[in-house]
């Protein structure tokens, strides 16, 4: 308990270990992203695949179903939790920050994408690139505040995107894995960190 | 011991605690119950120590009908702890020479 037994280098590590301890119970609700990934991953390569076949009714079904099925998702799965946390002694200062970058991206990327085409700031067939760098730029800044994984995915996502700049016509059959394995590996990992963190006893024995 | 340690943070239990409230903004009881793995008693005693001290700001209210204590890191909690690490890392790099 005191120096009498541990030293000054026991301390030192004790505090390291509790910080560490500290800043990795975070809960970001990364089911969601593994959801919203699953969803893009189909929806964006189907409804590319109906506009090149000219089925304007199978495109606008694959993006509604896309939109209907991951929005009621969502809300299941925050329903499942009713406000609970899923860690004890979870650190909830980033996961808030997380659900205000998720907030603060997703808004802007859906005003836009209403906006822009009505405007012709954005013509439609742009409005996939616009959400890929909504994505791309959503990853990154959890990357930032939460783990590298993401960063890593939101950097691929970016490369998704330029490329898919670049071939338009193609751009939901690029854009769908890029974004869709880019908001599922990442999401999948942290998933894996809170059941672990669930699962795993106190280790610190003070 | 070193007389130059600060006595309060000499246990490991209320240094547990302050590196916690060093860590994040705010915890209740229940979550460094959680992240220090000690009884409800023991915490009881150690956080009102450092309550006393001046170290930690306690707050008790009622959510949802529930009692909660929350407990946060004071200026001069914040200014002791850190003056604790430097003295330790001082101390640990005399030993090693």
């Amino acid at each position: 308990m005191s120096h009498g037994t541990n030293g000054p280098a026991d301390d030192l590590q004790f505090i390291r270990r509790i910080m560490e301890r500290t800043q990795a119970r975070i809960d970001p609700h990364a089911f969601h992203f593994v959801l919203w990934g699953v969803l893009v991953l189909v929806a964006y390569p189907l409804a590319n695949w109906a506009d090149l076949a000219d089925r304007p009714g199978l495109r606008n079904w694959a993006l509604g179903a896309m939109l209907g099925l991951g929005a009621l998702g969502s809300f299941l799965l925050e329903m499942r939790l009713k406000g609970r946390a899923r860690i004890e002694g979870e650190n909830t200062f980033v996961s808030r920050q997380v659900v205000l970058l998720v907030a603060y991206h997703i808004g802007v990327a859906s005003i836009l994408s209403a906006t822009g085409p009505a405007t012709g700031f954005i013509p439609g067939p742009y409005v996939p690139v616009l959400w890929g760098l909504a994505y791309a730029s959503m990853m990154y800044a959890i990357g930032v505040v939460y783990t590298r994984e993401y960063m890593v995915s939101g950097f691929a996502i970016l490369v998704g995107t330029l490329i898919a700049l670049f071939r338009i016509e193609y751009a939901g059959m690029i854009l769908g894995p890029f974004m869709g394995i880019g908001a599922m590996v990442p999401g999948l990992v942290a998933e894996r960190r809170v059941a672990r963190m669930r699962t795993r006893p106190t280790e610190l024995e003070p | 011991m070193n007389p130059s340690f600060d006595p309060i943070l000499l246990s490991q239990a209320r240094l547990g605690i302050v590196t916690v409230l060093v860590t994040r903004p705010e915890a209740t009881f229940s979550d460094l119950k959680e992240i220090l793995g000690l009884t409800q008693g023991n915490l009881g005693i150690h956080l009102q120590k450092l309550e006393e001290a001046g170290y930690v700001a306690v707050t008790k209210e009622f959510v949802k009908r529930t009692p909660r204590t929350t407990a946060r890191i004071t200026p001069e909690g914040r200014t002791a702890f850190l003056a604790h690490v430097d003295r330790l890392a001082a101390v640990a790099r005399q030993a090693n020479g």
